[in-house]
């Protein structure tokens, strides 16, 4: 194990390999940046160019794009509230508040400190896990993945932010939307008022862009001042390392964070953009400070950070471990295998280790490289944030539209993601909480589909399997723990807000 | 805004190099479509199969026609929203769309919801691909050939996993069971085929049907074994595997499964909207004819995964007509497959 | 900007609290109506979803109404929703003048995105929204509207041969 690992450093350290990393991490931090245009489709682009290569350099192209995507497509969060990537949208709900009060360095910084470490979780699980992976796989199914879900749901008690009422009803509304679309089991079209171009479902890029984005671009156009709503730029462009410093400081938060994006994306079935909404709840739900979050919290910029590059190291254990595509990504990857006359499946982990471990090398290098060279890049890219706000406005204007058009080329998702905007500035203007709604609406087919899937598979036994009952022990838990700090909170402050406080 | 630039600037050239499907100024024809853009439509997202090989026509086809040939991802409905887009695009060539045979059929003779189309209509340039559909199930399970496929299904219904109504996925076991009479179960609503195949690894299901593609890498890694080809001829690489055609004991179930296979083996078509103009359409024919039998283009493809097989577009145009006039057991099996039974 | 902020007036976001709640109740009783008729297997998460929705609706509503007039006696202002979160802030103090300049701008984008494409309303936008809203010179804008959209041409229609909305015409 340990010269594969030593071997394939080798390997990846030769002048090519090191070469086709650094054009994709360049070619990644382009995609991430821009909206819309995902990993998945450049990675298809990119493959063609891999005909005539040697495995090594060319999973150097192509992880070191794929990786540095998701990292690059936090900066637009942070900087604009409009996510780069859909696995960077939870990122906004604090970063681009960090923003606005002129800490857009710090949370740049903080964000992307803690995707290099959340990157260093999923490799070193990637290399522990190895051994026992493919029993840890076959036994997750869908029972677990309802209660993963449902657990998850747990979270909209701490994302209400003492508004439990309307965050329930926040949360239904988004699992409601997440219903729209053909039924997974019978094929009817659900909520889709006779329009064929609702069939898919409505995706989260357009829904995140409109309730955080679009609203914040609203609220631009109207203040005319810049993003960053501070007339002096002293430190704060500056903040970078003391953003750094933030998430070095909490690293058990990042560690943590890190481990919830790859463990949940190890077997397909979760979707790419569930776990940094997870992450994201965990770290309110253990902080000392929840008040903060959505207010510009750096814990809460850090934890949604960690789940990004941690998540694609997750969704390649399966596609070597078996040769099953988690993601539109990775079955791109797969194909790359193919090409490159690699087996995935067992012998990925015995015979064929070392090319393993050398993806294990290339994301760790082309996350380095990348982080090194964002916060480089971070200080001009803050000083963004002081420009005249009504000359940023058209640039705004037009991420908005390019991000949602883009992922399946329909001018009806940019409807969507109007209507999104509507519903994101009804609920600031009349104190709503967006995030529940956008947890419901991740995790609300997740649990019908899996809900359905246990029953037709097992019957009524999926509800005695050991890990099912152990994340319902979780559950548990989590509900007991909130009990817990709501009477302590309840004995320190003598006069609770008499109205919103959960029953 | 100035910095984003120059990163855009900076990598530039790189990115020129990924997508140059802009057809090189020594192009070989001299033709109609010479210096013009032309749409060539995927109904599916990116990264899959019908992308993949999309993505792979693209600049061979832009370097033969002199034209530029971009890919356009149009998701939505099952494919079904590109397919009614290609119904009303103009018919000059500049929009094609490459075309999953199977589901194009099947909807319309299922008459599903939101069929605008009819198949028969569409001008077809000609057929890229082709494979059977095989079922596999788990290595270390009970089904290891089709003889125990057939004793499982007697004692209890064979469950087989989809991912949703209306795919292969779903349709080949209710033609097996109709055909050959395997009492079959399908599980359906997977998020995707990945987390359909990991279950079958799991042994939360017995057998998955799909295309051979797709299969064999979890074949190939040791993990499942082939059971049974939907397909007119066994597999070169496994040929102790029988075909559905060699299991069928009478001409009724012989007919159904011959059309069933002949369906599946349409494969992936391109195809351009109805009512072409005679001349454009003739020279996308032979330039598509030109492109997919060159022999590196095929090697290409059979290194991906992807195995090119083509037939010429008035082959594929005679041979949908065919298949429009499906047996009418066989549209009743497809009715129930669409509505979800 | 804390320590000046006017105390916003009670009485609306109660009124919000209602209308929210009323709102909610159409939209999960709508929902519940639509579901009825699907099949048992597609309708009862949906049903499910939408009945607690519509029950949770009608609560809010009513104890909206009934706290109204408790509050309106005991007023106890919590001040400091409006005092660091100048989103809200804005939102909530904007003057009706305000919100409908910046709608008919951000409206307008987009219904001339539907008709005139990406380039185009790019361009007119850019032009347009600079010159009136921020005054800044005709060189400076007509500049700065080019540059934006070759940059944007440059990406998505050269390099990455990607498609931006066409507009209802066709022009791009």
């Amino acid at each position: 194990m340990l010269d594969a690992l030593t071997g394939a450093l080798g390997e990846v350290l030769t002048p090519t390999s090191l070469l086709m990393m650094v054009i994709g991490v360049v070619l990644g931090f382009v995609v991430g940046i821009l909206p819309g245009l995902g990993g998945a489709v450049t990675l298809a682009l990119l493959l063609p160019f891999t005909y005539s290569m040697d495995p090594i350099p060319a999973f150097a192209l192509l992880l070191g794009m794929y990786v540095v995507a998701s990292t690059a497509g936090d900066i637009t969060s942070v900087l604009f509230g409009v996510p780069g990537e859909a696995s960077s949208a939870a990122v906004v709900l604090d970063g681009y508040p960090m923003t606005r009060q002129g800490q857009a360095g710090r949370a740049l910084g903080a964000v992307l400190t803690s995707s290099a470490v959340g990157a260093l979780v999923g490799i070193v699980v990637l290399i522990l896990a190895i051994p026992v992976i493919r029993p840890v796989i076959l036994a997750i199914g869908p029972p677990e993945f309802f209660g993963l879900a449902l657990l998850g749901l747990t979270f909209v008690v701490t994302l209400s932010s003492g508004q439990m009422h309307k965050g329930l009803l926040a949360c239904l509304f988004g699992v409601l939307v997440s219903l729209v679309g053909l039924d997974p089991s019978t094929g009817v079209p659900r909520f889709t008022f006779g329009s064929l171009d609702l069939w898919n479902g409505v995706s989260i890029v357009p829904v995140v862009i409109g309730l955080f984005g679009g609203a914040e671009v609203l609220q631009l156009m109207m203040q005319k001042g810049s993003v960053a709503n501070v007339t002096a730029p002293p430190d704060a462009v500056q903040g970078v390392k003391s953003g750094i410093m933030d998430t070095l400081r909490r690293w058990p938060l990042a560690v943590r964070s890190g481990a919830i994006g790859t463990a949940l994306s190890l077997v397909p079935g979760m979707g790419g953009s569930v776990a940094q909404f997870i992450a994201y709840g965990h770290a309110k739900q253990v902080s000392k400070k929840p008040e903060e979050f959505g207010k510009g919290s750096v814990e809460g910029v850090i934890a949604s950070g960690a789940t990004g590059v941690a998540k694609d190291c997750g969704s390649l254990i399966p596609t070597i471990a078996f040769g099953i595509p988690g993601s539109a990504s990775s079955a791109v990857l797969l194909s790359a295998f193919l090409i490159l006359g690699l087996n995935p499946g067992k012998e990925m982990l015995t015979t064929d280790l070392e090319v393993t471990m050398s993806m294990v090398w290339i994301t760790f290098f082309a996350t380095v490289v990348a982080v090194g060279a964002a916060l480089l890049l971070v200080r001009p890219l803050a000083k963004l944030t002081y420009i005249s706000g009504p000359l940023l406005i058209p640039f705004l204007i037009l991420l908005l539209s390019i991000g949602a058009y883009s992922e399946a080329n329909s001018f009806v998702d940019i409807v969507l993601m109007l209507l999104f905007v509507a519903i994101g500035v009804a609920c600031i203007r009349w104190d709503w909480p967006r995030v529940p709604m956008l947890l419901g609406f991740v995790l609300g087919s997740i649990l019908e589909r899996y809900l359905f899937l246990s029953n037709s598979l097992f019957g009524a036994d999926w509800l005695l399997r050991p890990a099912f009952l152990a994340i319902a022990a979780c559950i548990v838990l989590v509900f007991v723990s909130y009990g817990v700090k709501v009477r302590r909170e309840r004995r320190t402050t003598p006069a609770p807000e008499l109205d919103e406080v959960a029953r | 805004m100035k910095k984003l630039t120059t990163v855009a600037a900076l990598v530039a050239s790189a990115l020129a190099l990924s997508s140059c499907q802009q057809g090189s100024g020594s192009s070989k024809t001299s033709g109609n479509f010479e210096g013009e853009t032309i749409q060539l439509v995927v109904p599916f997202d990116p990264g899959g199969g019908y992308d993949a090989y999309a993505r792979q026509l693209a600049p061979a086809l832009a370097d033969e026609l002199g034209a530029k040939v971009v890919v356009v991802n149009k998701p939505g409905a099952g494919g079904l929203i590109a397919l009614n887009g290609l119904r009303t695009a103009k018919p000059d060539g500049t929009t094609i769309e490459i075309l999953n045979m199977t589901g194009t059929i099947g909807s319309a003779l299922a008459e599903a919801d939101g069929v605008q189309y009819e198949p028969e209509k569409f001008s077809y340039i000609g057929q890229i691909g082709s494979e059977p559909d095989l079922v596999i199930a788990r290595s270390d399970g009970d089904i290891s050939s089709y003889d125990d496929l057939v004793s499982a299904s007697s004692s209890s219904a064979v469950r087989f996993a989809a991912t949703g109504p209306g795919s292969n996925e779903y349709v080949d076991p209710l033609v097996l069971d109709e055909a050959l009479g395997i009492n079959s179960d399908v599980v359906t609503g997977f998020g995707g085929s990945g987390e359909a195949a990991l279950a079958l690894l799991q042994g939360n299901v017995e057998a998955y049907s799909r295309s051979l593609s797709s299969q064999l890498p979890t074949i190939q890694s040791g993990d499942a074994v082939p059971v049974l080809v939907l397909g007119s001829e066994r597999l070169e690489d496994y040929p102790d595997v029988p075909t559905v055609l060699e299991e069928a004991s009478d001409a009724e179930q012989k007919a159904i499964l011959q059309y069933h296979v002949d369906l599946l083996e349409s494969g992936r078509t391109i195809a351009a909207p109805p009512d072409m103009d005679e001349k454009r359409l003739a020279e996308l024919r032979a330039a598509f004819a030109k492109v997919v039998q060159d022999p590196e283009f095929i090697a290409d493809g059979e290194a991906a995964g992807r195995p090119i097989t083509f037939l010429g577009g008035e082959d594929v145009q005679s041979e949908v007509s065919d298949l429009v006039d499906a047996p009418a057991d066989y549209i009743d099996i497809l009715k129930a497959a669409y509505s979800g039974q | 900007m804390s320590a000046n902020t006017p105390a916003h007036p009670r009485r609306p976001t109660i009124d919000a609290e209602v209308l929210g709640g009323i709102v909610l109740a159409i939209v999960f009783g709508g929902a519940f109506w639509l579901a009825r008729g699907w099949d048992r297997q597609a309708a009862i998460f949906p049903l499910g979803v939408s009945a607690a929705g519509f029950l949770l609706a009608i609560a809010l509503t009513v104890r909206a109404l009934t706290s109204r007039r408790m509050r309106a006696e005991a007023e106890t202002p919590h001040e400091e929703i409006a005092a660091d979160d100048n989103l809200e802030y804005i939102f909530q103090t904007a003057t009706a003048r305000q919100w409908i300049v910046t709608l008919a701008w951000f409206g307008g984008f987009f219904v001339a995105l539907y008709v005139l494409g990406l380039y185009a309303s790019a361009l007119i936008f850019t032009v347009a929204y600079l010159r009136t809203q921020d005054r800044r010179s005709w060189l400076f804008v007509i500049v700065y509207a080019l540059v934006l959209v070759a940059v944007l041409y440059g990406a998505f229609t050269v390099l990455l041969a990607k498609p931006v909305p066409p507009g209802f015409f066709g022009l791009v």
